[in-house]
C-alpha cells in the first residue's frame, strides 16, 4: 500500500525553485533514504510532504489524503533536522506536552517506553536546556513517536552526532523499521541510508535524478549522480 | 492548554521582564511610598499629596510597565519558535492549528498579566500605609480596566507577530500602544478634517487598541461624578475577540470546527449587541434640554443686569466630545449640515461633523457667528474628575479652566445648578465678544498666560498682597455703609498699586506691565461671566463671599481671576449703580473701582 505520494512536486521560493517536479512513492514499512548535498531541496521536500508548507505545483498526499490534513497530521511522526525543545521541560515532560498536543490521554501512548527505545531513559528527568546534541537529536525522535505513528520523517537524524551517536541513531533507526514503521529518512550521510533504507532517492538540485536499491558501492554511485557535488544538473 | 501554559512558562522565564518589573517596583516605592518625587498635573496639584493622587499615579504607573512588558513578552513567542523550528513540531501534530495560534494568544496574555499582577498587587499595601485603606475597593473595581488594556497591547503585538519578526512586531505594539493611549485626540482631529485621507485616517482609527478611552473610563472611579460608560470597555472585549480571532484563524481557519466557529462568532454577537445597545453619552437626552432650558430661563432672568444681553437668543454649541449639537442657532445664517433633533421648544441639529471634538467650555465661532460652547453635563463632569484622576495630558488644559470656573472641590459632584450657571457664564461670554475687541492685552497668548499664573501666581510675596487684596474686597462687601465700603476699596486698590511696583521693579516695566494688563482683563472678562453666574446660582454670592476668606494659594492659579473678579464687581454694585455700562465698553473693573473711589 502506498503511503506516501509525491506527484510532480514543485516548489518556489521567489526566484529560486527549491524542488522541481518530484515524483516518488513509499509503500507500508518501506524506508526510502533521500540523498542528496546540502541545499539539494531535501529538507523543503519533506516540510512539503508534511503539508508544512503548500507546494507551487503538483501535490503530496499521505495515505490518500493530501499532506498536512488534519486527521493524517496524528499517524505522522516528524524529527526536525535542527531540533529544539522547550529547554525548562524534562525529557519527559517534553514528551507528554507533545503527548498532550497530540489530544492523546495519558497511558494512552508509553512514554517511558519511548524514552528507553531511544536511549533516554536516565535523562528522563532532566532539564533539555542541558542536553547534547545527541540527546536532542534522539529526544527529537523520541517526540516523533508520541502517538505511535505509522510513518515517520527523520530529516538529517544523525546530524551532529559523534560515530558512536551516529552507530546508535542507525540501530535506533533500523529497529523502528523492524517494528513495521514506514521511513523517509533525509540526510546526506551515504552510509546511514546504505544501511537502513529499501530504496534509495538521490536528489540533486530540486530534482530526483535516481530512485533505485542500495546496492553495490553507494557511495561510488553517490559520486556518480551528484558529479563531484555541482548542483547545476543530472551528473549522470 | 498545554501550549498555553508553556508559553506561560516560557514567558516567566524572560529576564529582562523582571529588570523591567523590578524598576517599576523600586519607581513606585520611591513614589508612593517614601513619597519621594512630585507629580504635579497640568494645573500643578502635587497628586502625590494624598493616598488617592499617589493611587491614581501609581495606577497609571502600573498600567504602562504593563504595556510595556506585554509588549516585550509578545513580540517574540511566536517568531522565536519559527525561527528555531519548534513551531514545525507543532504544526504537524493533530491538534487543528487555529488552536496553536490561540494558544500563543492566550499565552502571551496570561503571562503578561502576571507581571502585571506582581506590579499591582504592591499598589495595596502601599495604599494602606499611605492611609487610603478606604480606598481599596475603588483600586479593585479599576483593575479590571487596566488588565485589559494589557491584554490589548499584548493582542495586538502577538497578532501582527504572525507575520513580522519580534523586533518590528515590538514596534508596532508600542505604537498601537501609543495611538491607543492618544484615541479620543486622534478620533478628535481626524473630526476635524475633511480631506481626501479623512475616510482613510478614520477607517484607520478601527485598527488602534481602544486603551486610551478605557482607561479613562476606568480612572473615572477615582473621579466624582462623569460618565458611567459601559462602551469602551465593550470596544475593548471586541477588539480583542478581533485581534484572537485573526490570530488564531492566520494559523488556519479552515481547520475551525463548525461548534469553535459557531461559539466564536456568537461572542462577538453578543459583544456587538452589548455595545449597540449601550446607551450612547453622546446622544440628546431630555436632560440636556431640561438642563439647557433652564440655562436660558435663568439667563433671562438676570439679562436687565447687562442692558443688550439677550441669553434666550444666543445660539449654542453643546459638546459631547465627538458629537456636536448646534442649539437656537439663527435660521437666517447658514448652519453646519447636521438633523434635527427633538428638544421641546429648542432648535436643536446634531451636526454631521464636529465643530469643537473635544469636551470644553468656550466660545467659538459658527458660520461667523458667536456662539456659546458648552460641554454636556456628564462630559464636563468627566472632564473635570479626569482632571483630579490625574489625567491630563491631552485634555489637562480644557479641564483646568473648566475645574476653576465650576469651583469643583475634589470629591464633590457637579449639581444641576452648577452646570446651568456654568451654560449661563459662557452664554454671557458671548455678550462680551465686542467689547473683548476695546482690549490691547495679548488674551490669547499662551507664553503671557504661562508666565502669569505660573510665575506670578506662583510667588509668595505676590501671594501675600493677593490675600490682602481679597481681604479689602470682602471687608468692602460687609461694610456697613457706603462710606466704609469705598475705604475698603480704596485699600484694595493701594495693595494693588504695591503689587504692581513690586512686579515692575522685579522684572522691569516691559515685562511686568503687559502681565499686569492681562490680569485685569481676565478679572474683566472671567470675572464679570462669574458675576453673573453668582447671580443665578441659588446662593451664588455669598459662596462667592465666602471664597475670598480662603487663601489664594489655596486653588488653582487661575481661579483668581474669577473670584477676584467678581468681587470687584459686587463691590461696584455697592458703589456705581451705572458702572456695568462702563464695563461693557470694555472698561477694566480696576479702573471702575478706581473712579468710584475718588
Amino acid at each position: 500500500m502506498e503511503v506516501i505520494v509525491a506527484q510532480g512536486l514543485r516548489r518556489r521560493f521567489g526566484r529560486v525553485e527549491a524542488v522541481r517536479g518530484i515524483d516518488l512513492t513509499v509503500c507500508r514499512g518501506e524506508c526510502l533514504g533521500l540523498l542528496g548535498h546540502n541545499g539539494a531541496g531535501k529538507s523543503t521536500t519533506i516540510r512539503l510532504l508534511l503539508g508544512l508548507i503548500p507546494p507551487t505545483a503538483g501535490r503530496a498526499l499521505l495515505f490518500g489524503l493530501p499532506a498536512g490534513h488534519p486527521s493524517v497530521r496524528g499517524r505522522v511522526g516528524y524529527s526536525p533536522e535542527s531540533p529544539h525543545f522547550y529547554p525548562f521541560l524534562t525529557a519527559r515532560e517534553t514528551l507528554d506536552f507533545y503527548r498532550k498536543l497530540s489530544g492523546l490521554r495519558p497511558g494512552q501512548t508509553d512514554l517511558d517506553g519511548i524514552l528507553a527505545l531511544v536511549g533516554l531513559s536516565d535523562a528522563a528527568r532532566q532539564q533539555v536546556g542541558g542536553f547534547s546534541k545527541g540527546m536532542v537529536q534522539r529526544l527529537a525522535v523520541a517526540t516523533a513517536l508520541v502517538g505511535d505513528p505509522g510513518v515517520l520523517f527523520l530529516d538529517e537524524p544523525s546530524s551532529g552526532l559523534d560515530p558512536a551517536g551516529r552507530v546508535a541513531m542507525r540501530a535506533l533507526i533500523r529497529r523502528l523499521k523492524e517494528s513495521g514503521k514506514t521511513i523517509f529518512l533525509n540526510t546526506h550521510i551515504v552510509s546511514d541510508v546504505a544501511q537502513v533504507a529499501d530504496r534509495v532517492a538521490f536528489m540533486k538540485a530540486g530534482k530526483v535524478v535516481a530512485l533505485e536499491p542500495p546496492v553495490g558501492d553507494l557511495e561510488a554511485r553517490f559520486l556518480e549522480l551528484m558529479g563531484g557535488g555541482t548542483a547545476d544538473g543530472p551528473g549522470a | 492548554m498545554a501550549l498555553v501554559l508553556n508559553v506561560v512558562r516560557e514567558g516567566l522565564r524572560n529576564r529582562s521582564l523582571y529588570v523591567l518589573t523590578g524598576v517599576g517596583l523600586l519607581l513606585m516605592f520611591l513614589l508612593l511610598v517614601t513619597s519621594g518625587g512630585t507629580v504635579r498635573d497640568a494645573a500643578g496639584n502635587d497628586l502625590l499629596a494624598d493616598a488617592a493622587g499617589a493611587m491614581r499615579v501609581g495606577f497609571a504607573l502600573a498600567g504602562f510597565l504593563g504595556a510595556l512588558v506585554a509588549v516585550v513578552l509578545s513580540m517574540n513567542t511566536i517568531p522565536r519558535d519559527c525561527d528555531r523550528g519548534t513551531m514545525e513540531l507543532l504544526l504537524v501534530r493533530p491538534l487543528a492549528r487555529w488552536r496553536i495560534g490561540a494558544g500563543f494568544f492566550a499565552g502571551n496574555i496570561l503571562s503578561a498579566w502576571l507581571f502585571l499582577l506582581a506590579l499591582v498587587v504592591p499598589l495595596f499595601p502601599a495604599l494602606t500605609l499611605r492611609g487610603g485603606a478606604a480606598q481599596v475597593p475603588d483600586l479593585l473595581l479599576t483593575l479590571p480596566g487596566i488588565f485589559l488594556n494589557v491584554a490589548l497591547v499584548s493582542a495586538v503585538t502577538t497578532l501582527v507577530s504572525v507575520w513580522l519578526p519580534g523586533p518590528a512586531a515590538g514596534l508596532v505594539g508600542l505604537l498601537a500602544y501609543g495611538l491607543g493611549a492618544f484615541g479620543p485626540e486622534l478620533a478628535a482631529l481626524v473630526a476635524l478634517t475633511d480631506a481626501w485621507w479623512t475616510p482613510v485616517a478614520r477607517a484607520g482609527l478601527w485598527l488602534v487598541p481602544p486603551t486610551g478611552e478605557v482607561a479613562a473610563s476606568v480612572l473615572q472611579r477615582f473621579a466624582h461624578g462623569g460618565v458611567g460608560d459601559p462602551r469602551p470597555v465593550l470596544a475593548g472585549l471586541l477588539y480583542l475577540w478581533a485581534t484572537a480571532g485573526l490570530t488564531a484563524a492566520s494559523f488556519g481557519w479552515r481547520e475551525v470546527s463548525r461548534r469553535a466557529a459557531l461559539l466564536f462568532l456568537g461572542a462577538g454577537l453578543v459583544l456587538t449587541a452589548a455595545l449597540l445597545a449601550a446607551p450612547d453619552p453622546a446622544d440628546w437626552t431630555d436632560e440636556d434640554t431640561a438642563l439647557l432650558q433652564a440655562a436660558l430661563r435663568l439667563g433671562e432672568q438676570v439679562a436687565d443686569l447687562f442692558p443688550g444681553w439677550a441669553p434666550q437668543e444666543t445660539p449654542v454649541l453643546l459638546t459631547k466630545g465627538r458629537v456636536n449639537y448646534l442649539v437656537n442657532f439663527p435660521s437666517e445664517l447658514e448652519a453646519p449640515p447636521g438633523r434635527p433633533v427633538g428638544a421641546g421648544t429648542l432648535r436643536v441639529v446634531r451636526l454631521d461633523r464636529p465643530e469643537v471634538p473635544v469636551v470644553a467650555n468656550g466660545v467659538v465661532k459658527v458660520s461667523g457667528r458667536a456662539v456659546a460652547l458648552v460641554a454636556g453635563r456628564a462630559q464636563l463632569e468627566g472632564a473635570v474628575g479626569r482632571l483630579e484622576a490625574g489625567l491630563t495630558l491631552a485634555d489637562g488644559g480644557e479641564a483646568e479652566l473648566l475645574k476653576g470656573m465650576l469651583r469643583a472641590g475634589a470629591g464633590q459632584s457637579l449639581t444641576d445648578e452648577a452646570y446651568v450657571g456654568a451654560v449661563v457664564h459662557e452664554l454671557f461670554h458671548v455678550h462680551q465678544i465686542p467689547a473683548l475687541e476695546q482690549w490691547t492685552a495679548d488674551w490669547d497668548g499662551a507664553y503671557a498666560q504661562e508666565r502669569l499664573w505660573g510665575e506670578v501666581y506662583q510667588d509668595a510675596e505676590n501671594n501675600r498682597l493677593q490675600n490682602l487684596e481679597a481681604a479689602y474686597l470682602l471687608e468692602a462687601l460687609q461694610a456697613p455703609d457706603d462710606g466704609a465700603a469705598r475705604d475698603a476699596a480704596a485699600r484694595f486698590l493701594a495693595v494693588r498699586a504695591e503689587r504692581a511696583g513690586y512686579w515692575q521693579t522685579r522684572l522691569g516695566p516691559v515685562v511686568a506691565d503687559p502681565l499686569l494688563e492681562l490680569e485685569r482683563l481676565y478679572e474683566w472678562l472671567e470675572g464679570l461671566a462669574r458675576y453673573v453666574q453668582a447671580h443665578v446660582e441659588p446662593g451664588g454670592v455669598e459662596a462667592l463671599m465666602d471664597e475670598l476668606t480662603e487663601p489664594v494659594e489655596a486653588g488653582i492659579a487661575r481661579d483668581r481671576v474669577y473670584r477676584l473678579g467678581a468681587a470687584q464687581a459686587l463691590v461696584l454694585d455697592r458703589l456705581i449703580p451705572g458702572w456695568r455700562v462702563e464695563a461693557m465698553k470694555g472698561v477694566s473693573l480696576e479702573d471702575l473701582l478706581r473712579e468710584a473711589v475718588g
